[in-house]
């Protein structure tokens, strides 16, 4: 399936950790950006539910997004809400 | 304005990983990901002062490959697969957790990224793809 990520990311960053880093301006719509939101990203072909933890001063292309990558795939997270909202 | 994360912080003191390891990146990649990917990387990490041009790779080290495809590379579809021989053009720095690494690139300019890209081989279908490792656990 195709993703239409909220911040393009490089998933094989995470080491395990579960933190990997994005650009700020590399997000599809940066006002949805901010602490503790919830995003998809990755890229069409892989992406992952993360936390954004952290929002710093790039040194050259504006602002840095740190994310933590959640557990689980982001068809869980769907078929987990699709529960809870119909039920 | 906050200065890049020096990458000497999470070097492992060890040793890049012999020729004939399988090295796996998620994929799939073009010049254009891969140009993307090494110029994010360089905002965040420096090496030695230097903004660093990397891409991460994993190697199969100390665990088979079924499990590194299921614990860090299931949300891949694709898969790039290649011995790491085929990365000597190019210095792998043995960073955060392993067993990850950091392809270390001068430019990233079309012609080292294709070169690259080359090295990558063309990318395959991820046998472990949506399966989830034991500890990585569902969110559903």
């Amino acid at each position: 399936m195709p993703y239409v990520v909220d911040i393009t990311a490089d998933l094989n960053d995470d080491d395990g950790s579960g933190e990997i880093w994005a650009l700020l301006d590399e997000a599809r719509d940066p006002s949805q950006i901010e602490i503790g939101a919830l995003v998809v990203a990755g890229r069409e072909h892989a992406a992952a539910m993360c936390e954004v933890t952290g929002i710093e001063s790039a040194p050259t292309r504006g602002t840095l997004v740190i994310l933590r990558v959640l557990p689980g795939l982001v068809e869980d997270y769907r078929r987990a809400a699709s529960r809870a909202l119909t039920s | 304005m906050r200065e890049r994360r020096d990458i000497a912080t999470r070097l492992r003191p060890e040793d890049p990983p012999g020729g004939d390891v399988l090295v796996i990146r998620g994929g799939p990649d073009t010049t254009g990901t891969l140009g993307q990917d090494a110029a994010r990387t360089a905002e965040f990490w420096a090496l030695e002062g230097v903004p660093l041009l990397g891409i991460s790779v994993s190697a199969v080290l100390g665990m088979p490959l079924d499990q590194l495809l299921r614990d860090r590379f299931s949300r891949f579809s694709v898969i790039h697969r290649l011995q790491a021989s085929y990365l000597e053009d190019f210095q792998l720095l043995p960073t955060f957790r392993s067993p990850h690494f950091t392809v270390c690139l001068q430019q990233a300019n079309e012609e080292e990224l294709s070169r690259l890209l080359a090295a990558l081989g063309a990318p395959i279908l991820n046998s472990e793809y949506h399966k989830v490792s034991d500890d990585q656990g569902e969110a559903g």
